[in-house]
C-alpha cells in the first residue's frame, strides 16, 4: 500500500526540528556504575549513547544515603559527570506519614542539604544546570506511596523552596531545573497530575514535568494480557505511538510555559519479576520497541527521555550489564544517538508504519549529513525497498543493521537500495562516512558475550 | 506571564494566541482534514417516552434537527425492552428510531455467565440471529442491511462483564457474527455487514488491547465497525483522587477532551485500509449514575462546552460516528433532552455543530497549542459556506478578536452564541469581528443562513 494516499490525519507531517535530549536512569545497579570493576568501560559505553541527562536516586533504590555516606553518594554523581552527562537527582520519597508537617520539613531540609553539598563539591556554576526531581511516582501505591495530589503539592513546594534557597545565587536568570511529578503512566488519570502540577504550583518552582511510560506490566496471559506471546508482543509494539501522543498531550498542557517535557522512565515492560521483563526489554523485541519509542518521542516534541535503565546487574531492564556487555537496545539506542542528533531536521515519511511493519525517521543535519533510521516491527523476514518508504531519493551509501541475522551486533554493508530484516530489527541508511575509530565504535558487540541472567 | 487566578496559576497573554498558524506542539504543520463524523445518540434510557410517550413526536423531530444518523439501543439489557419476551415492544422502538431519521444500532448487550459454556454462547448467538431475522421479515432486507449490530457491551469491564476475557469474547463474537451474517448476507449485495464490537469501557487501562485484538485477530469479513466508549470522569469531586475543588475538577475535565482526538486517531491507525468504521459508541462528560453528582457536568452550559470540544476533537481524530449517551433521560443526569423533549444546552450545541460543521467539509484548526481556553475549528463547505466554531473552556469572561486572527470572509455576518453576554440559551446576533463569552460557551460565526444549513443534505 502506498501510504501517501491514505487518510491525511495519518499521513506524514512536515519536518520537525529534533529537540530530544537522550538520557538514562542509573538506579538499582548504581554500585556497578559508580564503583564496579568495569566502571570505566561502562562509562565509555554509556558515552557512546550520547546521553545528556542521567537520572539518579536519593532515598530509594538502594542508593547511598547522602546524609550518612556523602562520599558514596558523591561518587555516584561523579560517575554521571565522568560520562559527560548532567545529573537529574531524584529525591524519591520519605517514610510515612506523608502528611506530617515536621516530616515534610525534615525531608525538604535533607534535599536542600544535598543541593548545598553538591554546590560545595562541584561549584554553583556547574550545579545550577543540574536537574532536581521531587518524588518518584507519587500516584502509585506500589512505588510512591499513593499520595493525593494535594499532599504531593505540599511536599513539592517545601522541597522546591529549599532547593532554590541554595541555587538562586548562581542561577543568573536561568530557570531552576526543579520538577516532578514523575507520574506513573498506567494510572488512567495520569494526565491530571501533569495538569495540576503545572496549573496549581507556583511556576517559578517548576522547570520540568516528568512522566513515565511502559507498554505493559503483565506477562503473557496475566490479568487479561494475550496468552499468545506473538500477539502480546505485537500488541506492545502497536503502542509505541502512545509515546508521541503522550508527549503531545503534555506539550499541549504546557503551551508556552518555559517548562521542559520529560519522559523520565520508559522501557517495553515493567513486570515485577526480572525473569519475565527481561524477555521483553533485553531482546531484539526490546530494541525494536525502544527505537520506535524514540522516534515517536521525537515526533511528539518531548524535550528529554530517560530509558530505564543504563547499567543492570540482573534486573531485566538495563542496556549494559555490570561488565558493560550490551543488549540489542544498547546498539539500537546508539544508532539513534549517532544518526538522529539534536537540532537535526527530522521527517517521518512513511507516516504510520505499523500497517506496513516498518517505521522510518529521516534526519538531515546542517552539514549535509543524512540518515534514515528504519525500525522493523514484525518478527518475520521482510525486504524493504527503502525509496518506497521515503519522501525523496535515498541519499546514503552505507547500511548499519541490527537484527536476528547478525546476532547481538551491528553489521555494516553497502547500501543497494533495499534492506532485509530477519525478524525485529533496526537499521540506518546513511551518507555519513565512518570516522577512523568508527568501525570499532559502531560495530562492536560481536565480541561480547551475552548479558548475565537476571536474578 | 503567569498569575494566580482562584485555585490555579494561569498563563496570561495580552495579545492574540502566540500561534494562529496551523501548527502542532512539535511545530509541524497540521493538514486540513475532511469531516467524516456522523452523529448519533443512545436511546435506551427513558426508552418508553421515546417510543410511546405523549410527546414522542417532538423527541423524534428534535433528533432530526440534530441530523441523527444512528440511534443505539440495547437489547438483553435490563434498561431496555425485552426483545424475546415482548417483540411487540421492540417493533415500535425501531419504528421510533426510523421516524427520527436514523437507523438503529442494536446492541446485544450480554448473557448471564458462565461465558465459556458452548451451549450458552450458541443460545445467545441464535437469539441474536432470530432478532435479525424478525427485523428482515418486518422491515425488509434493503432497509435492515443498513442497520448496525453490536455484539456485547463493555466486555472489558468487571462491573458489567465480570470474568470475561478477550478469548471468550472472541468466541462469542465469531459465533454471533457468523449467524448474523448468514441472515444478512443475501441482502448485502456487496455491502460490508455493519457488525461490530467490542464497545469497550474506556476507563480500563488496557482498553486499547481489546480494540487492537478485535481488529487484528478477528476475521475482518465479520467486522464492519469497532466501537469504544469514553467519558470524561466517573469520580465524584474529592473522591478517588479527584480534586475536591469544583473549578479544578471542571478544568481537568475540559483538558481531557483532547483524548477523544488521540483515541480516535489511535483507532484510525489500526483500522486504516480495512474498511472498518471507527465509532465512539458512548460518551458524555461524567458517567456517575447519581444526578446529584453528574448532572451539573452533563446538562449545563459546562456540559455543552465539553460536548462541543469533544465533537471537534472526534472530527479531528477521524472518528466515523459518535453516539452520545443519551438522547433523553427522565430525571437522570445524561439526557440531551429532559423528560419529554426539553432541550439542554448540550442539545443546542449539537445542533450548531451539526448545521455548521458538516459531513464532507474541509476542516482546519488554526489555533496553536498555547491557547488552552479556546478550541477553534473552521469548516469550509460547498458553495462557499464558511463557519468557525469556537468553544470557550473557562468560567470567566473573554472576548476573542476572531477577525484579527483568521481570514473571516466578508460574507460572514451571523453569530450564534451559547453562553454569550446576552444571557442563557442560543442567541443570534450580528458578527462584528469578535466574540465575547460570559463564561463557558460555544459560538459559530458563519455565512450560512439557517434554512440553507437545514436544506443541505449531509
Amino acid at each position: 500500500m502506498n501510504r501517501r494516499d491514505s487518510d491525511p490525519r495519518l499521513s506524514p507531517p512536515a519536518a520537525t526540528v529534533m529537540k530530544l535530549h537522550y538520557g538514562l536512569n542509573e538506579a538499582d545497579s548504581w554500585w556497578y556504575f559508580a564503583h564496579g570493576p568495569a566502571r570505566e568501560r561502562l562509562w565509555a559505553r554509556i558515552r557512546e549513547l550520547q546521553p545528556r541527562i542521567i537520572r539518579i536516586f536519593a532515598f530509594d533504590k538502594g542508593t547511598p544515603d547522602p546524609v550518612e555516606d556523602w562520599a558514596a553518594f558523591a561518587s555516584y554523581i561523579q560517575a554521571v559527570l565522568e560520562v559527560g552527562a548532567t545529573p537529574m537527582i531524584t529525591f524519591a520519597s520519605f517514610r510515612e506519614p506523608h502528611d506530617d508537617a515536621r516530616a515534610v520539613r525534615r525531608f525538604a531540609t535533607r534535599c536542600a542539604d544535598i543541593v548545598w553539598g553538591c554546590i560545595e563539591q562541584w561549584g554553583g556554576g556547574a550545579v545550577r544546570d543540574w536537574y532536581w526531581c521531587v518524588w518518584n511516582e507519587p500516584n502509585s501505591t506500589w512505588i510512591g506511596g499513593g499520595l493525593s495530589f494535594e499532599r504531593y503539592r505540599a511536599i513539592y513546594e517545601e522541597v522546591a523552596h529549599g532547593v532554590r534557597r541554595w541555587l538562586d545565587p548562581y542561577l543568573a536568570g536561568r530557570p531552576a531545573l526543579i520538577g516532578g511529578p514523575s507520574v506513573e503512566g498506567f494510572d488512567p488519570f495520569w494526565l491530571d497530575w501533569i495538569w495540576r502540577f503545572v496549573n496549581e504550583i507556583d511556576p517559578s518552582l517548576v522547570g520540568f514535568v516528568n512522566w513515565h511510560r511502559y507498554a505493559d506490566w503483565r506477562d503473557h496471559g496475566e490479568k487479561g494480557a494475550p496468552q499468545d506471546g506473538g500477539v502480546h508482543c505485537a500488541l506492545m509494539l502497536a503502542q509505541t505511538s502512545d509515546y508521541e501522543v503522550r508527549a503531545q498531550e503534555v506539550g499541549r498542557l504546557l503551551g508556552s510555559r518555559r517548562v521542559l517535557n520529560v519522559c523520565g522512565e520508559w522501557n517495553a515492560h515493567s513486570h515485577y519479576a526480572p525473569l519475565v521483563r527481561v524477555r521483553f526489554n533485553q531482546t531484539m523485541l526490546g530494541a525494536a520497541f525502544g527505537s520506535s519509542a524514540l522516534l515517536h518521542l521525537i515526533r511528539g516534541g518531548a524535550d528529554a527521555e530517560m530509558l530505564w535503565t543504563g547499567t543492570d546487574e540482573a534486573c531485566g531492564y538495563g542496556v549494559l550489564d555490570k561488565d558493560a556487555r550490551p543488549t540489542p537496545l544498547f546498539h539500537a539506542k546508539k544508532l539513534c544517538g549517532q544518526y538522529i542528533r539534536y537540532g537535526d531536521c527530522v521527517t517521518f515519511p512513511a507516516g504510520d508504519g505499523h500497517a506496513a511493519g516498518l517505521e522510518v525517521g529521516v534526519a538531515r543535519g546542517p552539514d549535509g549529513r543524512e540518515s534514515a533510521l528504519l525500525v522493523h516491527l514484525r518478527d518475520m523476514t521482510a525486504r524493504y525497498v527503502v525509496s518506497d518508504h521515503l519522501d525523496g531519493p535515498v541519499n546514503g551509501s552505507r547500511v548499519l543493521k541490527l537484527d536476528a541475522g547478525g546476532g547481538n551486533r551491528v553489521e555494516e554493508s553497502v547500501f543497494d537500495g533495499a534492506v532485509t530484516f530477519q525478524g525485529y530489527g533496526v537499521a540506518v541508511v546513511t551518507n555519513v562516512e565512518p570516522s577512523p575509530e568508527a568501525p570499532e565504535a559502531e560495530l562492536d558487540g560481536g565480541r561480547d558475550e551475552p548479558m548475565s541472567a537476571p536474578r | 506571564m503567569t498569575e494566580r487566578v482562584g485555585e490555579v496559576y494561569r498563563a496570561r497573554g495580552d495579545g492574540p494566541p502566540a500561534s494562529t498558524s496551523q501548527a502542532t506542539e512539535a511545530g509541524r504543520a497540521v493538514p486540513a482534514v475532511t469531516m467524516r463524523l456522523c452523529h448519533g445518540v443512545n436511546a435506551t434510557l427513558n426508552w418508553r417516552a421515546f417510543v410511546e410517550g405523549p410527546r414522542r413526536e417532538q423527541l423524534w423531530r428534535r433528533l432530526r434537527e440534530l441530523e441523527t444518523r444512528v440511534v443505539r439501543i440495547l437489547a438483553f439489557d435490563p434498561r431496555g425492552p425485552d426483545l424475546m419476551g415482548a417483540w411487540e415492544t421492540f417493533t415500535p422502538f425501531v419504528e421510533a428510531v426510523l421516524r427520527s431519521g436514523a437507523v438503529p444500532m442494536v446492541t446485544f448487550a450480554q448473557f448471564e455467565p458462565p461465558y465459556d459454556e458452548p451451549r450458552a454462547v450458541r443460545g445467545y448467538a441464535t437469539r441474536c440471529a432470530e432478532i435479525v431475522q424478525r427485523c428482515l421479515d418486518r422491515w425488509g432486507g434493503e432497509s435492515v442491511r443498513e442497520w448496525y449490530w453490536c455484539v456485547w457491551n463493555q466486555p472489558n469491564s468487571e462491573w458489567v462483564s465480570a470474568g470475561m476475557t478477550f478469548e471468550l469474547y472472541r468466541r462469542i463474537y465469531e459465533e454471533t457474527a457468523s449467524q448474523l451474517l448468514s441472515r444478512l448476507g443475501p441482502h448485502l449485495m456487496g455491502r460490508r455487514p455493519r457488525l461490530g464490537g467490542p464497545a469497550v469501557d474506556g476507563f480500563q487501562p488496557f482498553w486499547h488491547d481489546w480494540v487492537w485484538r478485535f481488529v487484528h485477530e478477528l476475521d475482518n469479513a465479520l467486522v464492519g465497525f469497532v466501537a469504544w466508549h469514553r467519558y470524561g470522569d466517573w469520580r465524584e469531586p474529592g473522591a478517588w483522587g479527584a480534586p475536591a475543588e469544583e473549578p479544578i475538577f471542571r478544568s481537568l475535565l475540559l483538558a481531557r477532551t483532547a483524548e477523544y482526538q488521540s483515541r480516535a486517531l489511535c483507532v484510525s491507525r489500526w483500522v486504516q485500509g480495512r474498511g472498518i468504521q471507527n465509532i465512539c459508541g458512548e460518551w458524555n462528560a461524567h458517567s456517575h449514575h447519581e444526578a446529584r453528582v453528574s448532572r451539573r457536568f452533563n446538562q449545563t452550559t459546562f456540559g455543552a462546552a465539553y460536548g462541543a470540544s469533544t465533537l471537534l476533537h472526534l472530527a479531528w481524530g477521524g472518528a466515523d460516528l459518535e453516539l452520545f449517551w443519551s438522547a433523553t433521560d427522565d430525571g437522570g443526569p445524561f439526557g440531551l433532552m429532559i423528560g419529554a423533549g426539553n432541550p439542554t444546552p448540550g442539545f443546542h450545541v449539537r445542533r450548531l455543530f451539526a448545521h455548521h460543521v458538516r459531513h464532507g467539509d474541509r476542516l482546519s484548526f488554526p489555533l496553536g497549542p498555547d491557547y488552552h481556553d479556546l478550541d477553534l475549528v473552521v469548516a469550509h463547505g460547498s458553495r462557499g459556506r464558511w463557519s468557525a466554531l469556537l468553544v470557550h473552556k473557562t468560567d470567566e469572561p473573554a472576548r476573542y478578536p476572531v477577525a484579527d486572527w483568521i481570514d473571516v470572509p466578508p460574507s460572514c455576518r451571523r453569530l450564534s452564541i451559547l453562553g454569550g453576554e446576552r444571557g442563557e440559551g442560543t442567541v443570534e446576533a450580528g458578527f462584528e469581528g469578535s466574540v465575547a463569552f460570559r463564561g463557558y460557551g460555544v459560538a459559530v460565526v458563519t455565512n450560512a443562513d439557517p434554512p440553507e444549513a437545514h436544506d443541505e443534505p449531509a
